[in-house]
């Protein structure tokens, strides 16, 4: 994939700043003669036709807004192709409609991609763009499923009416997907509607919230005549949808629920126990501790004197290279990518849209709405991404309560995998139940304070419900190996600095020391031996590694100081790689409130629980 | 006047007015505005109401639907 001349930004949720990439991306030449943006509503089909246009990867994905930042890519005759999130107009919403705005006024020319299923909404966004008079074409794509459903449309008399070229696609066929790029020169400005103001005039209405409604007005019963007059229903009745089927059951609430219990067993027991548990056990033991560990231990022994410092630090117990290894390749990396298959194929089929309206009533109690499900389930993969992944949400207040939500309560995959399995050493169901019953009570109690506490309401919820269908092998695979490839790429560095900063405490004994300053938390508060330091101080590293401390530490802990421990930790700090994001993303202040807010919760809780566990013997 | 908390699903309604500027600056650029017919498809109990209109569906939060004013059909 890196090898690729035109890579330039493979996964926009990994992505941190204001539209900036901090993953290190391929240069784009700089005699750029031409941008050309890729608009439109979200999920038409634009990630697909940016991937056929560029051949590049980029975000496909059923749930409205999960591209936030921009993608790039090149397209012959140094042309730069950008791709923006799916919006419904060129307002300021929210971030997303920002970053879209901002793209599309900024091309030379307009590359709008439209559902065939929808026109009624998508040519809004169309003539929009013609009234701003930017030079366009129209790719009018899912032609298949509006044929399916009876759609007729006249293609002729809609390039007519709108006055620039339209090209009837299939792109996940690729039919009709030659003929954008020679369409392309000749785009053009299109017929304006009926008493437009011109471009600088409708910018301004954007700052006048009723002139405003005003001329949306007036486009939107433009619009209505144009989708009148070219689209026609052949075949009256409807005939029988799968697919409409299934959304409509799985809008239903003990459909929803069942299907959503079946989805986290399967997700638990795919990822939870076999590849945690038989993969890992494979890939960790098998293959690292058995070949890879020794041969480096070997390797550094033949230069360095294996009982030397520097010994310690590269290749000891949290030796920078063998702990690396072990745990990047060994647990990481198989974990992450089965984690992420599931979810791109959730993600795909528009499951997670429908998820979110089901719990949007729920969420609505702790001041979020049910797009905040994206960010939460994208959270048990990596809080670092889910917290990107808050631009989803329409106001700074829902990003607040979202990210520190996130942050505190929320395990990660690397650190469900290590729960899953001290979990059966803890106690088993009963300890499960504590773990679950704690999260969720401490996710309640924040979510409703911060609701009370923050200034200003969370919007309501208005979600466009993309039809279901079948996840694309293709999209998914690539997605998921992108996504596995940056994120290793990104926690790789993190790793290695976590395991020298331990192993170097190690050797100066600065980790004896810390063990005896924190004793009044971990003896007194919370119970625990006082090597337990250790795994606070990995946990700070990373979430996970605070966990696999604990693994070794098992032996000589009780069920019940087992269950505090792992409490502790997934309550404990986000690791720095999330808690980087989260000063990017929500500032310094409300960054440093978060860190010192989770220390708080995560000993109160833990020494709550050790106190709960050892006065009713429940374990 | 009944809001679209109030229909049931299988209903199919007017819209009278949306009485939030920004809901309904929103929901014009679907094509959800006064003047247009919906139907409702879904309605989650305490939760959101799901409408269909031209090929689409969108939902929408409880408290939304309370400011959005319908007349049934
Ligand atoms: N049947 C059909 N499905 C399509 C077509 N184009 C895209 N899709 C599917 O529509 C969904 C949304 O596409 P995507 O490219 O993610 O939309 P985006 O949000 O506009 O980037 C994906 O599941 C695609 O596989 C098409 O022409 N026909």
């Amino acid at each position: 994939m890196t090898s690729n001349p035109v890579l330039v930004n493979p996964d926009p949720h990994l992505c941190a700043g204001n539209g900036e990439c901090h993953q290190p991306a391929q240069a784009i030449p700089a005699d750029i003669q031409e941008t050309i943006v890729l608009a439109g509503n979200p999920n038409v089909g634009k990630s697909v036709v940016f991937n056929a246009l560029t051949g590049l990867y980029t975000n496909v994905s059923n749930f409205p807004g999960t591209t936030v930042d921009i993608p790039k890519g090149m397209l012959p005759d140094n042309r730069l192709l950008k791709d923006t999130p799916g919006v419904y107009g060129i307002s300021n919403f929210s971030e997303e409609e920002f970053v879209a705005e901002k793209a599309i006024l900024s091309g030379d020319k307009i590359i709008n991609v439209v559902s065939a299923l929808s026109l009624e909404r998508d040519l809004f966004l169309t003539q929009q763009i013609i009234d701003y008079q930017k030079p366009m074409i129209v790719v009018l794509n899912q032609m298949d499923e509006a044929e399916n459903k009876g759609l007729r449309i006249d293609v002729p008399l809609l390039q007519a009416l709108l006055g620039v070229p339209v090209i009837p696609t299939v792109a996940v066929t690729g039919k009709g997907m030659s003929d954008i790029l020679p369409q392309l020169t000749k785009a053009a400005l299109g017929n304006p509607m009926t008493d437009c103001p011109d471009p600088e005039a409708l910018r301004q209405l954007e700052d006048n919230p009723g002139r405003r409604l005003q001329t949306y007005g007036s486009r939107r019963q433009y619009v209505n005549s144009l989708v009148r007059q070219v689209v026609s229903q052949m075949e009256q009745g409807q005939h029988f949808s799968l697919s409409r089927l299934m959304g409509q059951l799985f809008l239903n609430p003990v459909v929803g629920l069942v299907s959503g219990l079946l989805v986290m067993l399967i997700l638990y027991q795919v990822v939870g126990v076999w590849i945690a548990g038989d993969l890992v056990a494979l890939t960790e033991e098998t293959l690292m501790l058995g070949y890879v560990v020794p041969v480096i231990q070997k390797l550094v022994g033949s230069v360095i004197a294996s009982n030397s410092p520097i010994y310690t630090i590269l290749a000891g117990e949290f030796g920078v290279l063998t702990m690396s290894m072990q745990y990047i390749f060994g647990v990481l990396f198989p974990l992450i990518l089965g984690f992420y298959i599931y979810i791109s194929l959730l993600e795909d089929c528009g499951y997670l849209p429908r998820i979110a309206v089901l719990c949007d009533g729920l969420l609505n109690k702790i001041g979020l709405n049910g797009r905040a499900v994206i960010p939460m389930i994208l959270g048990f993969g990596c809080v670092t991404m889910a917290t990107v992944s808050t631009r989803v949400l329409t106001s700074q207040r829902e990003r607040t309560i979202a990210s520190i939500i996130l942050a505190i309560t929320i395990p990660c995959s690397a650190q469900i995998a290590v729960i899953v399995a001290l979990m059966a050493l803890a106690g088993g169901l009963k300890a499960w139940g504590i773990f679950i019953g704690m999260l969720s009570l401490i996710m309640i109690g924040l979510g409703t304070v911060l609701n009370k506490v923050l200034p200003g309401k969370s919007t309501s919820l208005m979600l466009d419900l993309p039809p279901m269908r079948m996840p694309q092998m293709k999209n998914v695979l690539r997605k998921t190996w992108v996504r596995t490839v940056v994120f290793l790429k990104e926690a790789a560095p993190l790793f290695i600095l976590g395991s020298l900063l331990v192993s170097v405490m190690q050797v100066t004994g600065l980790l004896t020391l810390t063990e005896r300053l924190l004793t009044p938390i971990t003896v007194n508060l919370l119970h625990l031996p006082s090597e337990a330091a250790q795994i606070f101080i990995m946990g700070m590293v990373r979430r996970d590694f605070g966990g696999a401390g604990l693994f070794f530490l098992s032996d000589q802990l009780t069920q019940g100081q087992i269950l505090t421990a792992l409490l502790t930790i997934a309550l404990f700090v986000p690791c720095i790689a999330s808690f980087t994001v989260i000063c990017k993303e929500r500032g310094l202040k409300e960054s440093a409130l978060t860190l010192l807010g989770s220390w708080a919760v995560a000993f109160l809780i833990g020494g709550l629980t050790a106190r709960l566990i050892e006065w009713t013997h429940i374990l | 006047m009944p809001t679209l908390n109030d229909l049931k699903s299988g209903e199919t309604a007017m819209i009278k007015e949306i009485l939030d500027l920004d809901a309904a600056t929103q929901a014009i650029r679907m094509g959800i505005a006064a003047g247009e017919t919906i139907t409702c498809i879904a309605k989650v109990p305490a939760g959101p109401t799901v409408v269909q209109h031209g090929g689409m569906e969108l939902a929408l939060g409880r408290d939304l639907c309370q400011k959005i004013e319908v007349v049934r059909q």
